[in-house]
């Protein structure tokens, strides 16, 4: 066994690493594979909606694949800030009906209703983000056991209080009419939708890479995720970085869960914990703090999921679990989690 | 001739201690009630209600109590416990399902068929315990506990899906038998069920305390407290590892069987999916974590609570009748599930039993340096 | 007499249940470089360590520039103007040399990088390494990337965690006469088990056992004192 050491990071300088490259090619390539059983229209259909997913999938993994990173907290919590975020898309959007944004609404108001959703979304999701953090996560550093059961209490409370807000049932969401309907691409339907979710899942990406690669503050993220205790001793208080990072992950979630509710046209309370699933075994894929790993395993897993439930329905979400197992087991911390 | 005797060994000397004064210590007094009330208690109530709850006590005590050991004994963070439970569960309800006619011989092949996939399964999971570090694993096995409750509801061909399978037991353990009256109870196949379940689980339960209390578990608890240690003495840290967890899984998925047995009826949410294994994880946490018999006070509490909530709950919403968000409020007892559990993970990280435990040995420790040290 | 830029009084440091200081007593005295010296485990990266705030005093007081600091968080003693580069892992290997010195900067502004221009000639190979991941330095240019980083500041006291570790002679050499130049700029305390280092740099000394001060007095009598070398430090 070669020791991994730091200089590991040397090998990406064009080092020859023929299993590195072979495995990547291998994730690639087997995107194609569908292609032998599945006709050319179907299968960009489905690419489509697996991209789709993927990208909302990414927007709730990212914030959790962040707090693990730099916080060393598993936040279990973070289904309840995706549901938290549909349902308030939710009522925006019934709100917004009423002055007839919605239904029947120009291209410059529907979009304006979907930024408003995404913008609500953010805010309520960065608030209980920090009340969390506040309030419970920090009583539990180092501890994984407590993180897990306090995040879950908490989580269980925040879907109750929204069942008490709302109701426990299933709720219909209206689309914004020019976001209903799909086009029609070379035989290829393309739900419109779908397409606003890539858009902003990239959008999101573009987002997360800015901050962290061009401005301070990523800097003294990235910096935090590496050792804390070197980024405390250059004078950052470290604490108030952590709450600011919790709020960003809440409020992301939030806004994949506000997405996600248009893209479904249905909520449910028990949205966050399915997507919350998803968004583990994504970060888990990708590797745990990194942005870029969770990106990759969102699409992994939105396209796999998206292929198997075509041919295989029940074993759709097995098909994940097994691609989870299968990458653990080659490189146990994730495709691009550090060694 | 002089006779060369071998100085005994510091846990030898601790055995005899502990045999000498096994008949006086409370603790065992306390055990004794309990399984005295346990047996005598259809006898005595004759409410079915609180023979329901006496047995889901058992049962469940079992299950945390097999927890305990691989999470409290063992230390490691397995989210896929349910999952055992409800293979054991599925085993007896689709035996007798699949084959029409209840039979005796369904129960022992039952049992054997939980294990059997038990066991596999939890070597499988061990081996990946293994394989990743104990934060993706808790990850994983949450996953996995999903994955099998999405499989029970889905795989109609198999598990009936949603709907779940109902079936009946054989012989004397059936519904419709009934024998007349016996010191005061209905003779009946519910209060066999009830006996066979009770010797049951207790035989499980002691089956957990020896294991913990033998050399194998002494191993468990030094790897639980410094892995490396415990390599560097030469244990095979893995091995042990594995076999809790795969004893801990066997006696779950037993007591899968014996809950199948009970209701009659199985279904997904009632033994897979997070939501139980939050339950028992609740169990484990309320009653202490490595203590064994904390599982027992931990089931108790909780399915007593969900046995009477939904009545006080009822009672709540006629005293304040009108209040919409009063009545709501009141409907979501899990709030304040909720919020128990993370009062109890705050205040009471060591459950009741291990507070308790802890209690004691302070004061036995305060006790002891006032005899050595007069006047300190 | 000057007043000491930092002092320790009776300070008690305990890493879990292990009490490493017990009982420390320090002044530093400002502009002159000063080496804190002892065998292993004897304190010495504790104390720089408890004055940062890494590991808080459990009792005791210190006293930088005359205020007490010794409950204070990290990043508040940095903020106070103290620089400090830890034993290990002082460098951040996937930020570039670049963004390691930005992070490093308290106010990026003209005099900050006016500093930076003396650093490049002090360490040149900072300015060949800009854009690369700090990863990819070898082990000595780590080091100077450490303390470059440190002295990117206009911080009145530097505390320097044993920089010599693990390095070869030379580089060492071109350590010690960067930290010299340092020294006249700014406080230097330098925690060191490399006695030539040490006495290269160092104008006072102290000695620590046992989590104790024992010794303390002028690197220029040290030199010549066998015995004393001997008895503490293990060197002849």
């Amino acid at each position: 066994m070669t020791t991994q050491t730091a200089t590991a990071g040397l090998q990406e300088q064009g080092g020859t690493d023929f299993k590195k490259m072979a495995v990547w090619i291998a994730s690639v390539g087997i995107w194609f594979l569908p292609l032998l059983w599945i006709d050319p229209t179907t299968y960009a259909v489905l690419t489509v909606a697996g991209l789709a997913m993927g990208m909302l999938i990414f927007l709730t993994a990212s914030g959790l694949t962040l707090i693990f990173g730099l916080m060393d907290v598993l936040n279990l919590a973070h289904g309840a800030f995706f549901v938290w975020g549909a349902y308030v898309g939710f009522s925006l959007l019934n709100g917004l009906q009423q002055v007839g944004w919605v239904e029947g609404a120009s291209a410059a108001q529907s979009i304006g209703s979907v930024l408003l959703c995404l913008l609500a979304a953010l805010v309520v999701g960065g608030l209980m983000g920090i009340v969390l953090e506040k309030m419970l996560v920090r009583l539990t550093y180092g501890s994984h056991l407590k993180q897990i059961l306090i995040t879950m209490g908490a989580s269980l409370i925040l879907v109750e209080v929204l069942k008490v807000v709302w109701s426990p049932n299933d709720e219909v969401v209206i689309v914004p009419a020019a976001f209903q309907g799909s086009w029609e691409v070379m035989d290829v339907i393309v739900t419109k939708f779908r397409v606003v979710a890539i858009v902003v899942g990239l959008a999101v990406l573009a987002g997360i890479q800015l901050v962290m690669m061009r401005t301070k503050l990523g800097i003294i993220v990235r910096a935090g995720v590496e050792n804390k205790e070197v980024v405390e001793t250059l004078g950052y208080n470290i604490r108030r970085v952590f709450t600011g990072v919790f709020c960003a992950g809440a409020a992301l979630a939030a806004v994949g869960g506000t997405m996600w509710s248009i893209f479904k046209e249905q909520i449910h309370p028990a949205m966050g914990e399915e997507n919350l699933i998803f968004a583990l075994i994504v970060v888990i894929i990708g590797g745990m703090g990194s942005v870029t790993g969770s990106f990759l395993g969102a699409i992994m897993v939105g396209l796999a999921f998206n292929y198997v439930a075509y041919t295989l329905p029940p074993l759709a979400l097995g098909a994940n679990i097994m691609i989870m197992a299968v990458i653990l087991l080659i490189r146990p911390t994730g495709l691009m989690g550090k060694e | 001739m002089e006779s060369k005797t071998m100085q005994p060994t510091p846990v030898q000397l601790e055995r005899e201690n502990l045999r000498r004064v096994r008949f006086t210590r409370p603790a065992l007094w306390v055990q004794l009630v309990l399984l005295a009330c346990l047996i005598a208690g259809p006898l005595v109530v004759p409410s079915f209600r609180a023979m329901d709850v006496m047995t889901k006590v058992m049962i469940f005590a079992v299950v945390a109590a097999s927890y305990d050991l691989i999470l409290g004994y063992t230390g490691i963070l397995s989210l896929a416990h349910v999952t055992f439970f409800g293979i054991g569960a599925y085993s007896m309800a689709l035996v007798v399902f699949h084959s029409g006619q209840a039979s005796w011989y369904h129960i022992p092949v039952a049992m054997a068929l939980a294990v059997g996939i038990s066991g596999v399964l939890a070597v499988a999971l061990a081996f990946f315990s293994l394989r990743v570090k104990a934060i993706f694993f808790t990850m994983m096995s949450l996953a996995l506990a999903e994955f099998v409750f999405i499989l029970g509801d889905q795989w109609h061909d198999l598990t009936m899906g949603e709907d779940g399978v109902s079936f009946s037991l054989p012989g004397i353990f059936s519904v419709n038998w009934s024998d007349g009256t016996f010191l005061g109870a209905a003779l009946n196949g519910r209060l066999m069920t009830y006996y066979f379940i009770l010797v049951a689980s207790v035989l499980l339960f002691i089956g957990l305390v020896r294991f913990v209390r033998s050399p194998v578990g002494r191993v468990l608890k030094s790897v639980r407290d410094n892995e490396q240690r415990s390599t560097a003495l030469g244990y095979k840290t893995f091995h042990y590892k594995v076999l809790s967890n795969v004893f801990g899984s066997v006696v779950a998925s037993l007591a899968g069987v014996l809950f199948a047995m009970w209701l009659g009826y199985v279904n997904p949410t009632s033994v897979l999916g997070i939501p139980v294994m939050l339950n028992v994880l609740l169990m484990v946490i309320i009653g202490g974590m490595g203590t064994l018999y904390g599982s027992i006070m931990g089931a108790a509490f909780i399915q007593v609570a969900e046995a009477w909530l939904p009545d006080l709950q009822k009672l709540a919403m006629l005293l304040l009748p009108g209040v919409e968000v009063a009545q709501r409020l009141a409907e979501r007892w899990i709030l304040y599930f909720g919020i128990l559990f993370i009062l109890v993970v705050i205040f009471f990280p060591k459950g009741l039993v291990g507070t308790a435990r802890d209690v004691i040995a302070r004061r036995k420790l305060r006790l002891a340096q006032r005899d050595h040290q007069p006047g300190l | 007499m000057a007043e000491p830029i930092l002092s320790l009084n009776k300070v008690h440091t305990y890493i879990e249940q292990h009490h490493i200081l017990q009982g420390v007593d320090l002044n530093f005295m400002p502009g002159r470089a000063t080496v804190l010296l002892g065998r292993n485990g004897a304190g010495k990266s504790t104390t720089l360590r408890t004055v940062m705030g890494l590991t808080p005093a459990s009792s005791g007081e210190i006293t930088l520039k005359g205020r007490a600091v010794q409950a204070m968080k990290p990043y508040e003693v940095a903020k106070l103007g103290v620089g400090f580069v830890p034993e290990d892992q002082a460098v951040l290997y996937t930020l570039s040399v670049e963004e390691n010195f930005r992070l490093a900067m308290l106010n990026e502004n003209e005099t900050t990088w006016a500093r930076m221009e003396t650093i490049f000639q002090l360490f040149p190979d900072m300015k060949k390494f800009w854009r690369s991941k700090a990863g990819v330095l070898s082990g000595g240019q780590k080091q100077m990337l450490a303390i470059a980083r440190a002295f990117v500041n206009d911080h009145d006291l530097l505390l320097i965690d044993e920089p010599s570790k693990g390095l070869a002679p030379i580089v060492v050499d071109h350590l010690i006469e960067s930290i010299n130049h340092i020294k006249n700029h700014t406080t230097v305390i330098l925690v060191e088990q490399n006695f030539y280092m040490a006495s290269h740099i160092g104008v006072d000394y102290f000695i620590l056992d046992d989590g104790r001060t024992v010794h303390n007095g002028l690197m220029a009598d040290l030199v010549h004192d066998d015995r004393l070398k001997q008895k503490y430090l293990g060197i002849a």
